[in-house]
């Protein structure tokens, strides 16, 4: 039966912060989906193609 | 208006009928129009999550076809383990921001608690089918992840009932119980968004609702 290759046969590298213990891949991944959440607060959703662009109308059409 | 009209049907198959039929209100299963507010990518990651869910269970099914040793040896077999891992993380990540996004709106207003609570029960089952997941690999990873887990959950006193040890029961928890009570969660929950609509913002006009 083969092993998994690559990153997966190194050794996981950890973040130490007081009692705080925590794997470096989650923490980047909690990092990024905070990155996410502000992003997706802040950027405004581009209109589509099929969005209704008559005066007056402030309805979404897609 | 004759008889019939007013008074309910004693048939059981035409009140189911009524109560389904009425359960969305008209036009709200698929619609084609939305409130301007819908606009903002937080309102994304409610869908984002249900796509990647499609692709967890299509990706499992596979696996479930071919079965461990298809998994481990092949390089056919390493893809879709793969999927399934990535999509399960994709399915988590989409997931905890559209909770986010509805706690900071606090989306159970409106008679939506239900929608909420079984947002928030489906979640925790989501967690259950992750972690039977990591039981069900078949290596030294679920071993040891077992190993740390029986501690913890004889210490709570379900380890006679649920015990991660029996790697038979975790695999069936995991592609047969779990699965299942995840997905009436999830179709609960959008029929109850489709039933009360998504959740306005705090600032929402009534003109942005139309």
């Amino acid at each position: 039966m083969s092993t998994a290759s690559g990153p997966l046969n190194g050794h996981a590298y950890f973040v130490h912060w007081g009692v705080v213990q925590i794997s470096a891949a989650n923490l980047i991944t909690i990092a990024i989906m905070i990155v996410l959440f502000v992003l997706a607060v802040l950027l405004r959703l581009p209109s589509g193609h099929g969005a209704d662009k008559r005066p007056g109308s402030d309805d979404v059409q897609d | 208006m004759s008889r019939t009209d007013v008074q309910p049907s004693r048939s059981w198959t035409v009140r189911l009928r009524n109560r389904i039929s009425h359960t969305v209100p008209e036009g709200q299963w698929l619609p084609d129009r939305q409130p301007v507010y819908v606009r903002s990518w937080i309102y994304v990651f409610g869908v984002a999550t249900l796509a990647a869910l499609v692709v967890v269970i299509a990706s499992g099914t596979v696996l479930a076809l071919k079965g461990a040793a298809w998994w481990h040896t092949s390089s056919i077999g390493h893809f879709f383990n793969s999927v399934h891992l990535w999509s399960v993380e994709l399915f988590f990540v989409f997931m905890v921001i559209h909770l986010w996004g509805k706690f900071f709106m606090a989306a159970w207003r409106g008679k939506r608690a239900l929608t909420w609570i079984t947002g928030a029960i489906a979640f925790v089952g989501s967690i259950g089918t992750a972690f039977t997941g990591y039981l069900s690999q078949t290596n030294f990873d679920s071993q040891w992840i077992a190993g740390q887990a029986k501690d913890g959950l004889n210490a709570v006193g379900i380890g006679a009932e649920f015990n991660v040890l029996n790697s038979g029961q975790m695999l069936l928890w995991h592609v047969m119980l779990l699965p299942m009570l995840v997905g009436v969660l999830v179709v609960l929950h959008v029929i109850l968004v489709r039933r009360h609509g998504v959740v306005p913002p705090f600032d929402a006009t009534p003109q942005d609702e139309s």
